[in-house]
């Protein structure tokens, strides 16, 4: 695959990854289940394939070694709940939004394959993307 | 008047009381401001009425620096000057372009923007421009196009009005009659001037050595000489009249020539926006009716600059369509579709009814394709591309320069050295990196940044272009060590030598070029009528 049509693809996964703002702006109704917090996490993305191919890219960039374990402590600590409580899907993404947010103001990004994307919402991907569970 | 300089005698010398080189943009502007004076003015154009091909190869010369336009078409030969083939973008410089900025060696003008400002806006008239303002809020709520939701701290919309449609954009054809009627303005054509002439203490002007392709040798006696042949061309002539200073007229501090501008432009990155019909429709040119365009632009805020100690850099975001839309809008078929509906009001294009319908049957599928486009898909973005225009740091090393060969009237020809500088790459990369961040934190959607800095100023990506900007070989500053023109654009020990056109700008600045050159030039047929009394 050339550069081009790499970036191309990743592009194409991109846009189905951009529908995380248009949920948690309230378009989508979710279950309000609790759920465990790493249970969640790998329900959040409603376009899993293009979340696991972000972060496919993430775990290359980072040496390809993460655990999932590592990664689910990682995106826990940069949100205000602890990683044993659980977690509803919508609050998830609701406080998930707004911390990469947060993380482009601060400059906690991260560039991949020229994508700029948050730290978090990175993490997040790479759980996914390590993750067999399916979204709801 | 026009006078054709071929029909004159060999040897014949022509006598005025000013004498404008080149009528572009600059010499139509003093033409146009001189006429009704009460002294002679002669304006000597190179070309003819229009460009011809043998007038445009005089202008041929050799890129040795950063890839640029072949040398003999970024400027024009003939009555009009390069407007004719102008995009007709125009928007002002802000203040904070004039001023001197302690990160940037070189910058700053020795005038502000209010001391321009009353020239604008009869530039703004020259340029035949719908609207007299620059506030975004007129195309919001005139027109209802929609902006960014910008920090000002960080970015702002700039909005361009464009001269449209041609030929309102091209000087040579619309102000051909008033400055022919001209009762004290002769126009010379294909005049060209070879060499400016000075007395021996080389600070007088005393005449000038003109050549016709084909035709005679003349001269001019004049009291007051200007020079308007444009940023290429204005050092050339200097650097090759050199027969009392070795360096060329006004050419005693090594400065004529240096310090070439261009507003570079690459293509630098992809905004992919969260929402399909995100608010950018201000971006990219849009055409408000038959008779009026304008082009948005977002660029970095004067804060953002002092903050990060960059240069201007202004984002250029153009919707991207699908391949196969752009293919069915160019097509046959639709080509038969609009010359139908221009039709209704249009009697010639009636006449081809009967062969457009043809046509419209034959290419059905692309005339399908491009309905459903127009009816469904066109009010939804789903990616931009980016490409950024920088205002560079002025560079001495960036220059024109003559070289040995010579042009079929035995002027030397010029090498370009075009370069730009660590800070313009650096800029580039920071007012994208910032625009990604922030387009993040404000949830608008992703952007992706696809030219590395490298920090080597001489390894660009292979977009990189010009704007057909050439500038600042003649810089204007009050100290003769740091530029080749004054405030009022005379040069720097000579008498009776003036400057116009965008060789004066000592930076390239956030606006585009043309609005001011024509201010400026407006500013110096002031200076010069009063000069004469």
């Amino acid at each position: 695959m050339t550069m081009e049509n790499s970036r191309r693809h990743f592009a194409k996964k991109l846009f189905g990854w951009g529908s995380l703002a248009w949920i948690s702006a309230g378009n989508f109704r979710l279950s309000p289940e609790r759920v465990p917090f790493g249970h969640a996490l790998a329900q959040v993305f409603t376009e899993k394939a293009s979340a696991d191919t972000i972060g496919k890219e993430y775990l290359a960039s980072v040496g390809g070694n993460a655990d999932a374990k590592a990664i689910l402590e990682s995106v826990a600590s940069a949100l205000p709940i602890p990683l044993n409580k659980d977690v509803s899907v919508e609050s998830l993404r609701v406080l998930l939004n707004r911390r990469i947010r947060e993380d482009f103001r601060l400059g906690n990004t991260v560039s991949l394959k020229g994508w700029v994307l948050s730290q978090t919402e990175a993490r997040a991907c790479a759980f996914s993307a390590l993750s067999d569970d399916r979204p709801v | 008047m026009f006078i054709d300089a071929r029909t004159l005698p060999a040897g014949h010398q022509i006598t005025t009381e000013v004498c404008v080189i080149g009528a572009g943009a600059a010499g139509i502007t003093l033409a146009r401001e001189f006429t009704g004076k009460s002294f002679q003015v002669a304006m000597l154009e190179g070309g003819n009425l229009d460009i011809e091909p043998e007038a445009q190869t005089l202008n041929s010369g050799f890129n040795v620096g950063l890839p640029y336009f072949p040398l003999d078409m970024t400027h024009a030969r003939c009555f009009g000057g390069t407007t004719e083939w102008w995009g007709g973008h125009c928007r002002p410089l802000s203040e904070y372009d004039f001023e001197a900025k302690e990160w940037i060696p070189h910058s700053g003008w020795p005038i502000t923007k209010s001391e321009v400002q009353p020239y604008y806006k009869r530039a703004e008239k020259m340029c035949s421009l719908p609207f007299h303002t620059w506030a975004n809020s007129l195309w919001e709520k005139q027109f209802g196009l929609r902006m960014l939701p910008l920090d000002e701290k960080l970015f702002e919309t700039r909005v361009a009005q464009l001269v449209h449609p041609a030929p309102q954009s091209r000087f040579g054809t619309v102000y051909r009659d008033e400055v022919r009627k001209s009762k004290n303005v002769t126009t010379y054509l294909n005049a060209n001037v070879t060499n400016i002439q000075t007395d021996h203490s080389g600070k007088n002007v005393t005449g000038l050595q003109v050549a016709c392709l084909k035709g005679p040798q003349l001269s001019v006696k004049a009291k007051v000489y200007i020079l308007a042949t444009g940023g290429l061309e204005n050092p050339r002539l200097l650097l090759a009249s050199n027969r009392v200073h070795a360096k060329g007229v006004g050419n005693q501090n090594d400065l004529v020539g240096r310090f070439f501008l261009e507003h570079p432009r690459f293509d630098a990155g992809m905004f992919v926006p969260s929402s399909s019909r995100p608010p950018v429709s201000v971006y990219g040119v849009k055409y408000l009716n038959s008779e009026t365009a304008i082009k948005g632009y977002v660029g970095t805020t004067p804060e953002l600059m002092r903050e990060k100690q960059m240069v201007d850099v202004q984002l250029r975001l153009e919707t991207e369509y699908a391949t196969n839309y752009r293919r069915a809008r160019s097509s046959r078929g639709m080509a038969a579709v609009r010359r139908l509906s221009e039709g209704l009001s249009n009697p010639v294009a009636r006449d081809h009814f009967g062969r457009d319908i043809t046509n419209v049957a034959a290419d059905l599928e692309q005339v399908l394709r491009f309905s459903y486009w127009w009816t469904f898909e066109r009010q939804y973005v789903h990616r931009m591309s980016i490409a950024t225009r920088v205002a560079p740091a002025p560079n001495p090393e960036s220059r024109v320069s003559l070289v040995g060969d010579r042009d079929a009237l035995g002027v030397p020809r010029i090498q370009l050295d075009w370069r730009l500088s660590e800070i313009d790459k650096r800029s580039a990369r920071i007012a994208m990196e910032t625009f990604a961040n922030h387009i993040g934190h404000k949830g608008l959607g992703r952007v992706q940044i696809t030219f590395v800095d490298d920090g080597n100023p001489r390894s660009w990506p292979t977009t990189l272009a010009g704007g057909w900007h050439t500038m600042g070989t003649t810089r204007m500053s009050d100290d003769p060590k740091c530029g080749v023109v004054d405030r009022n654009c005379q040069v720097h020990g000579m008498s009776n030598l003036w400057i116009a056109g965008c060789s004066v700008f000592p930076t390239a600045g956030s606006g585009t070029p043309t609005m001011l050159l024509i201010a400026l030039a407006s500013r110096l047929a002031e200076h010069v009528t009063e000069r004469m009394g």
